[in-house]
């Protein structure tokens, strides 16, 4: 698709909403939902008009509007409700006079086995499009490899979200980079949200409380990456009584603490924390075969993660959270010849305060901190060496959410980044200092934003998003400014059918430095510079919604989107410590256009979805790869499919299962061998491989089902349940890559060179049939 | 057994896990065969060089045919080199250098000028009439200046050895790459170290480049110091990547980066390389 092809499609929309414009104002009912203690709004809660068919969820600003005319009522009863908060009746006497203010009070909690996901009818009028949530309940209740429940893999099983190889973490939202997802806990950026290479993510789910992923229709308040913005909330702690809860898993155990702060209960706190203990018992096995000549030990390896949640109410109309993330992964092997160590991780933080001036007007004021870094370090007798690399910034932003009147609810605000980089650094010597040398480079920048958007009811059947931001990053002497412009539409067909269109551009200033293949805590960020320009995508979309029924929902979107100014590395590029990085990129354009559908039921004892996602992906126009031909990068999924159920057996019990389908992953594989004589003194190699264009072969298709059930008994302390999982249920052996084996021939006498006699390509896979039981308490 | 929990647990992962890795089927690209080229410039030493013809890579092996040779060597090409106003043509003649065991099949009589600072051209031209072309020029030999073995602990009869070379910095004032080759023995071991390096990665003019300690008493080590340059450079750094990334998941694969170009679609390496070596027997602590 073309620039013109964009322009068309942009025009069209706006043709369309210049014909509804217009139409008559009807009977709704608006009003903001807060927490009756922290004045903080509620996002995502319920508010249906009580025993009907008419219901809306919070959005994320605690406000809703609920469209009644078609009751034709003088006065409707509305329930609101939300997970952990007591469920409120609010009688409405219609017309409206005035939004309305719904306080609730923290109590007793809806069943866990319910799925809140998106309210249906929230998800048919709002403008947003293209958001997906999954919330930390849902990540429980689902089969997860060896048990661990993990909220940021949950959400790949939703349509347009391929996750990347087999068991990883990594994200290719509507064909773009793992490095293009703006991935937020309480607001502070997570630079790497992956444990253990990307098998398991960093956010712990009994800390975490729902998940919200943008893949366009980007509202203007967001911006700073191409593809997709992740936002993760942490939970807030309860207030009625200082409590805990845990778990006992087959690689980790987690414990989480909380309860009420300040003077009447007027604050929560909460501290959670996970580690894995595989190096406890890799540990006992290396001492127990001490002295065994024949045994290789074991390297040691673990993570964790901490989380902590402060929230208290200043007053009715302030107050303040504070969140903090700490998570390290830490590998280790020594023996008496090296000591090496390799550690990665990040620390991010987070200061809000939200003040709500009246009922139509609220502010939040955030501070944030976030540091990623890794480090390798090996020293052996008389040499050691260090390498790292590391991102770490300082944010503030202020926003504004404003309803001047029932059409319209106003958003604007600024912020402030300022990114510090430390690239390659390596240091290396021997003791006595006879070899000594370092390298490295060191940058600062500064990313600024300005938005201001609006959401419109633009008559009974349309409402329009509209908004602008100003976007830009100065490093060293060069500054960008650019202009984002985002638009969203939602058109109503009828009383069961919405009709949805977006555009947004966006720009990146920081960029992930990765080779083509998996993601690595090695990979770096690099910030823009004089010859490294912005990135930059144009997305547009557009989706339809059906409602089958009071519990079944239809919807499809399709997407076009193109990107500019993407970053790839020359062939031959040094990676790993290079002081002149920017020599070895290559700067091409890439686009990607797909169809996403779903079907998902939201109530009921059987609920769940089905997805399918096409989609293809390219890049191309890189001068020095590939003569400037496009290629499909190695995360071109054309097809995926996910099939996702949950089905209550009896309050005691849920069964759950899922099938993801995906077609394999792009590899690059030689073509061609030859054999290099080389020079004087090195080694004869009768087979190098020729490699030729990029990704030139296809995987074999990726499938996987995974079964799992939840069983809930109540000790005399408290509550408990044990959560049992089979991943990979069939057994099916999914490539994770593939190479191709040569075997030489064994010789008794020395030779110039090993003479091959068989080559053998082999696929490699990493997870068989895997069980697991998780055993889960709170006291 | 004191641990029998983890032990039953690694044996359950270790069951299950079996047979992860399996033969498969492949069907790769189509693969045109190119001629590849390994053509080193030494000063004092004839022109000669080995061109070689690549292969598919699941292409039968047949090491053990009659015709394994006349498959891999090219036999009619004409390759011409220039300098200057001389023209040296390179017939297919094969030759051996037995000293280093490198086998050349379009060799001549003229020797390269040691002095000589232009450009040198080389000209590979198919039977079809499609040919590609290279430059280089001459770099001199850079000299070890010393060898220095230092033992862990002297007082220790089991300590092990690391080696210091030192080289001079020829020209401050220019970048210059040398690739550094460690062997046990100059042609049928496999090297200990190969990697090139600048003489920015030390602000002394004197550069030292060093081993781990590693060595016992009365290992013999080669160590051959090359002047190169950066085509050079990149090249054996893309071969080494294509070595290293075939079965690697973390690894980025690399074509050859070749300073050949034109028709003939030929790879390889067209170069200079003036390098010396200096032998170190490992003394006793």
């Amino acid at each position: 698709m073309t620039r013109s092809t964009i322009a068309r499609l942009l025009a069209g929309t706006c043709l369309l909403l210049v014909a509804v414009v217009g139409a008559r104002a009807q009977s709704t009912v608006r009003g903001v939902v807060v927490d009756s203690l922290s004045a903080e709004p509620v996002i995502g809660a319920t508010v249906a008009v009580q025993r009907g068919s008419l219901g809306t969820a919070t959005d994320l600003n605690g406000a809703f509007e609920l469209d009644v005319s078609g009751l034709e009522r003088d006065r409707v009863r509305l329930e609101v409700s939300y997970v952990g908060f007591e469920t409120r009746v609010v009688p409405v006497t219609l017309p409206q006079k005035g939004p309305l203010t719904v306080r609730l009070a923290e109590g007793v909690a809806l069943s866990e086995v319910t799925v809140v996901a998106d309210g249906l009818r929230e998800r048919m009028r709002s403008t947003q499009m293209s958001l997906e949530t999954v919330d930390a309940r849902q990540a429980k209740l689902l089969p997860a490899l060896l048990g661990e429940a993990d909220i940021l893999k949950t959400i790949t099983l939703k349509p347009g979200i391929p996750s990347g190889s087999e068991g990883t973490s990594g994200l290719y939202v509507r064909g773009g980079g793992t490095d293009q997802n703006l991935i937020r806990l309480d607001g502070a950026t997570v630079y790497n949200p992956n444990h253990l290479f990307g098998f398991f993510s960093t956010f712990n789910a009994d800390a975490v409380d729902e998940l919200r992923l943008y893949k366009g229709g980007f509202p203007a308040r967001y911006g700073g990456r191409l593809s997709s913005v992740i936002d993760v909330d942490m939970r807030p702690g309860g207030t009625d009584r200082v409590h805990g809860s845990g778990g006992l898993g087959l690689i980790s155990s987690r414990l989480t603490l909380e309860g009420p702060a300040g003077k009447g209960k007027r604050g929560s706190w909460i501290v959670s924390g996970r580690r894995t203990y595989v190096d406890l018992i890799t540990n006992a096995v290396n001492k127990a075969q001490e002295g065994n000549e024949d045994f290789n030990p074991i390297p040691a390896y673990n993570f964790y993660d901490l989380n902590g949640r402060y929230d208290v109410a200043l007053s009715e109309r302030d107050a303040l959270v504070v969140s903090t993330y700490f998570g390290r992964d830490r590998f280790g092997f020594d023996n008496d010849n090296f000591d090496f160590g390799f550690d990665w991780g990040n620390a991010v933080a987070s200061l809000t305060w939200r003040r709500r001036y009246s009922d139509r007007l609220f502010s939040t004021t955030r501070a944030t901190f976030s540091d990623y870094l890794y480090e390798v370090r090996n020293e052996i007798p008389g040499f050691s060496f260090e390498v790292g690399s590391a991102i770490r910034d300082y944010g503030l932003e202020h926003g504004y959410t404003w309803s001047p009147s029932e059409r319209h609810l106003v958003g604007f605000g600024v912020s402030l980044t300022h990114h510090r980089f430390e690239v390659g650094r390596l240091q290396a010597g021997s003791d006595d200092g006879e070899v000594n040398f370092s390298a490295g480079n060191r940058f600062a920048g500064v990313e600024f934003g300005a938005y201001l958007g609006d959401e419109m009811t633009l008559g009974e059947r349309l409402r329009l998003e509209a908004g602008l931001r100003l976007s830009g990053f100065h490093n060293d002497g060069t500054t960008y400014t650019r202009l984002e412009p985002r638009t969203a539409a939602n058109y109503r067909l009828g009383p069961r059918a919405n009709l949805k269109a977006s555009y947004a551009r966006m720009h990146q200033y920081v960029h992930l430095v990765a080779s083509a293949g998996v993601a690595l805590p090695t990979d770096l960020w690099y910030p823009s510079t004089r010859r490294v320009k912005p990135q930059r995508s144009d997305q547009v979309a557009a989706g339809l919604s059906y409602l089958l029924g009071d519990e079944l929902i239809a919807s499809g979107e399709v997407f076009y989107k193109a990107l500019a100014n993407q970053i790839d590395f020359v062939d031959g590029a040094e990676l790993f410590v290079n002081d002149n990085l920017e020599e070895d990129f290559d700067f091409g354009r890439g686009d990607a256009y797909g169809v996403e559908l779903q079907v998902e039921r939201t109530a009921g004892k059987l609920r769940g979805w089905v997805g399918y996602t096409y989609q293809r992906t390219r890049r191309g126009e890189f001068p020095n790869i590939m003569g400037g031909r496009y290629f499909s990068p190695r995360f071109d999924r054309r097809h995926d499919v996910s099939v996702v159920g949950f089905y209550e057996v009896n309050p005691r019990l849920t069964l759950t299962a899922t099938w993801v389908y995906g077609s394999g992953d792009l590899y690059w594989l030689p073509v061609g061998r030859k054999l290099e004589q080389g020079n004087a003194g090195a080694d004869v190699k009768s087979i190098i491989p020729i490699y030729g264009d990029r990704n030139n072969y296809r995987l074999i298709p990726f499938h996987r089902g995974d079964i799992g059930a939840v069983w809930k008994f109540t000790p005399k302390w408290g509550e408990s349940d044990l959560t049992f999982s089979v991943f990979n249920v069939y057994d099916r052996r999914n490539a994770f890559f593939v190479y191709i084996d040569v075997e030489y021939r064994e010789t008794e006498e020395p030779v110039v060179f090993d003479i091959p006699e068989r080559i053998v390509p082999k696929q490699v896979s990493l997870f068989p049939v895997l069980p697991s039981v998780t055993w889960n308490f709170s006291f | 057994m004191r641990y029998p929990l983890a032990f039953a647990v690694l044996a359950t992962l270790l069951t299950v896990a079996c047979g992860l890795e399996r033969d498969i089927e492949l069907a790769l690209p189509e693969y045109e065969p190119q001629p590849a080229v390994e053509a080193y410039l030494t000063p004092g030493e004839p022109f000669r060089m080995l061109v070689t013809r690549t292969s598919g890579f699941f292409d039968p092996l047949e090491i053990d045919s009659s015709r394994f040779l006349e498959n891999l060597l090219y036999e009619d090409l004409r390759v011409v080199i220039r300098y200057g106003d001389e023209e040296v043509v390179l017939p297919n003649r094969p030759s051996l250098d037995f000293d280093n065991v490198l086998a050349y099949n379009y060799t001549s009589d003229a020797v390269v000028p040691a002095n000589y600072t232009d450009s040198f051209y080389l000209e590979l031209t198919l039977p079809d009439g499609r040919s590609s072309t290279a430059a280089t020029k001459l770099l001199p030999p850079v000299p070890i200046d010393s060898s220095v073995v230092e033992y862990r602990d002297p007082l220790d009869a089991d300590s092990l050895a690391r080696i210091f070379t030192y080289i001079t910095d020829p020209d401050p004032d220019r970048v210059n790459r040398f690739r550094r080759l460690l062997t046990y023995a100059p042609v049928d071991s496999s090297e200990l170290q190969d990697f090139v390096f600048t003489d920015e990665q030390s602000d002394q003019p004197s550069i030292p480049v060093g081993t781990i300690y590693y060595f016992s008493p009365g290992d013999t080590i080669y160590i051959y110091n090359a002047h190169v340059d950066e085509a050079f450079e990149k090249y054996l750094f893309s071969v080494q990547l294509a070595e290293q990334s075939n079965g690697n998941p973390f690894a980025q694969p690399s074509t050859l980066l070749s300073n050949l170009s034109g028709e003939a679609n030929a790879t390889g390496i067209f170069t200079s390389y003036a390098y010396v070596v200096d032998t170190v027997i490992v003394p006793e602590p």
